[in-house]
């Protein structure tokens, strides 16, 4: 009967080895995930009758929108970003040239960076701006809480049809780096 | 020093080492637990009584993807490096996992016909199944840089719960060849968080409108909570009440079945918790269900007041949630095995024409299956069941299941006069380096058993 049951004990006696291995769990501090957000931030498509006075038939030369928005106001923005690429891209099929300028603005409409486009008449324009960690310009980019668009007709002589647009567009790649601390 | 003390003072480090699974105690008829897996078991107790609070204490934690090892070995490898290598080869099919259960009370007794075998009793429960929701996981750690990658929320799929199981069962030996047996069991829900019907894509492509275009395509998503803390009043609640009589009740039954085909050939099979829970009380229900197409905020130039475009898009994909009764299904477990029985009988001597003496060796293939809210999980093991002598038993197993191909397991009973002892381990070979293994289960128990006389009539 001993030589049946000394089996089990060696087995059990086996099991004094378990241990965990050569592990580091404070590796865990190293731990950095670089994840890029592609978001849409704001677009508009602006046709003649825009520029147009229904009832006067005017030109009207400046028109004006604005947003809240809210893709900053949260702690990862404010801590994990390394950098963010506003992209703009604008189709002006008009026969006029545009100023179209892109304010970033605080909750109290405190303008903190001016973006400016020189749109030329029947022209497209693609424009990226890196906002970098560290810099003036992001600190303003991460404190924004309102965009203003402020659209301006440069007049000139030309007639305007009811084909004619200015297509805007604007998105942002945002880097983030994000670790454990 | 005797080798009974021995035996015991190595039988505790087995007990702080090693883990268990309960596909060792099925079958494992020295041990009374054997009748929470199979009520059907043939046992020979007249009675017995679990030590309270340590006649059952059983953790299992596996991981189905990769191991501990994978990430946090110290080689000199950048953790990141790590990670970013592993991810890919982490499929939506690996769970994470952890059940534990402590058994309050247990105690059984043999009716005057010795047909019937009673037991019943107390344990309280934690299960946690969580799947691997790849495409979620790639998109926290990529982000949606990929514009031709769809992210599916099909894969999102956890539940955890924390309960009180009362149990009341019996076991019948029918006749000569047939034992059958059944358990009721009642459920009080302590917390439960379920979310697992969930579907819908997120995707990024190139816009038309826009430089991007996001889509949230047919969006179901269901989260459902009971037995949450939300303020004092309910912490003071107390933890006889919540796992008790916490008014989130349910029903389940189990059932066994014990056959022997003949002499030496004997087969086994159960099933465990085939149940519900229902969620009255203290309950909170998440929904978000829709599609939304957003390619940025679209400006206007309105003459009048400005338009408030931030919670147009917020409302077209609203989160919903309220109180709201919901009913929640146990995790089923279905075990079967078959087995020869050879060598000596358990003490040869006594002869009898209802009650036979168990051979004292037994071969023989068990599956275990438990259903899942993906898939059910299957485990298929090979088995060697020794009885040694009056005072010890051991069952040694070899496991191919969900976790590896390699899980060799050794469960162990020991009798002391009317003390039993017990304890099981599976994946013994993980034990050599925890961090390597993806599962580890530790079962653990004493009881008092007084045992049947087969040769009064």
């Amino acid at each position: 009967m001993k030589l049946k049951i000394i089996p089990f004990y060696i087995l059990i006696i086996s099991l004094f080895n378990s241990c965990i291995g050569d592990v580091d769990f404070d590796q865990s501090k190293d731990i950095m995930i670089s994840p890029v957000a592609k978001v849409a931030v704001l677009q508009f498509n602006v046709k003649q009758t825009d520029f147009i006075n229904s009832d006067t038939g005017e030109e009207i030369p400046v028109r004006l929108d604005f947003t809240d928005i809210n893709i900053f106001n949260n702690s990862i923005a404010e801590n994990d970003i390394d950098h963010a690429i506003f992209k703009f891209e604008i189709d002006n099929n008009f026969n006029k040239k545009f100023i179209v300028n892109y304010y970033l603005m605080d909750n109290e409409n405190t303008i903190l960076e001016i973006i400016p486009f020189n749109v030329d008449e029947n022209s497209s324009l693609v424009k990226n701006i890196e906002f970098i960690r560290g810099t003036t310009s992001y600190d303003n980019l991460i404190k924004t809480k309102r965009i203003n668009v402020v659209v301006n007709l440069v007049p000139n002589a030309n007639t305007m049809d009811n084909t004619m647009f200015l297509h805007f567009k604007s998105a942002l790649d945002i880097y983030l780096n994000i670790d454990n601390e | 020093m005797n080798r009974k003390y021995i035996f015991i003072i190595l039988f505790c480090f087995v007990i702080n080492l090693s883990s268990q699974n309960k596909k060792i105690l099925f079958g494992f008829n020295e041990v009374p637990q054997t009748l929470m897996a199979n009520p059907g078991a043939e046992v020979d107790f007249q009675w017995h009584s679990g030590i309270p609070i340590l006649s059952s204490n059983y953790i299992h934690a596996g991981i189905s993807g990769f191991a501990i090892n994978d990430i946090f070995a110290n080689d000199g490898v950048n953790i990141n490096t790590k990670i970013a290598t592993l991810l890919p080869n982490i499929d939506n099919a690996d769970f994470y996992t952890i059940n534990q259960q402590l058994e309050v009370f247990n105690i059984g007794f043999r009716r005057t016909n010795k047909k019937d075998y009673i037991s019943l009793g107390y344990y309280e429960e934690f299960d946690l199944i969580a799947y691997h929701p790849k495409d979620l996981v790639t998109l926290a750690y990529e982000g949606n840089q990929d514009l031709n990658k769809i992210f599916n929320l099909r894969d999102f799929k956890f539940k955890a719960e924390v309960l009180g199981v009362f149990h009341f069962g019996v076991s019948r030996k029918w006749n000569k060849k047939i034992t059958i047996g059944a358990r009721i069991k009642l459920y009080s829900s302590a917390f439960n968080i379920t979310s697992t019907q969930n579907s819908g894509l997120f995707f990024t492509k190139e816009g038309t409108n826009n430089i991007y275009r996001h889509r949230m395509q047919e969006i179901d998503f269901t989260l459902k909570t009971s037995g949450v803390i939300h303020n004092e009043a309910e912490v003071e609640q107390s933890m006889f009440s919540r796992f008790v009589a916490s008014g989130n009740m349910g029903l389940g039954l189990d059932f066994g079945l014990t056959y022997k085909i003949n002499k030496n050939w004997i087969t086994e099979a159960s099933f465990q918790d085939l149940g519900f829970i229902r969620h009255t009380k203290n309950t909170t229900v998440y929904k978000v269900q829709g599609t939304q197409e957003y390619d940025g905020l679209n400006l206007t130039f309105p003459t009048g007041n400005p338009i408030d475009y931030l919670n147009q898009v917020k409302n077209e994909l609203p989160l919903i949630y309220g109180s709201e009764k919901y009913t929640s299904l146990r995790s089923l477990k279905v075990n079967g095995l078959i087995a020869y029985q050879f060598g000596d009988r358990d003490n040869a001597s006594c002869l009898r024409t209802f009650y036979e003496n168990s051979f004292r060796s037994k071969i023989g293939l068990q599956i275990y299956s438990i259903l899942r809210p993906k898939r059910p999980q299957f485990a298929a093991t090979l088995f060697y069941d020794k009885k040694f002598s009056k005072f010890l038993r051991g069952k040694i197993t070899y496991t191919v299941d969900s976790y590896s191909a390699k899980n060799i397991g050794i469960g162990l009973s020991t009798r002391i006069g009317v003390f039993n002892m017990y304890g099981a381990i599976d994946n013994i070979l993980g034990l050599t380096n925890i961090a390597k293994s993806k599962n580890q289960t530790i079962n653990f128990g004493i009881n008092i058993i007084m045992d049947f006389d087969k040769t009064k009539p």
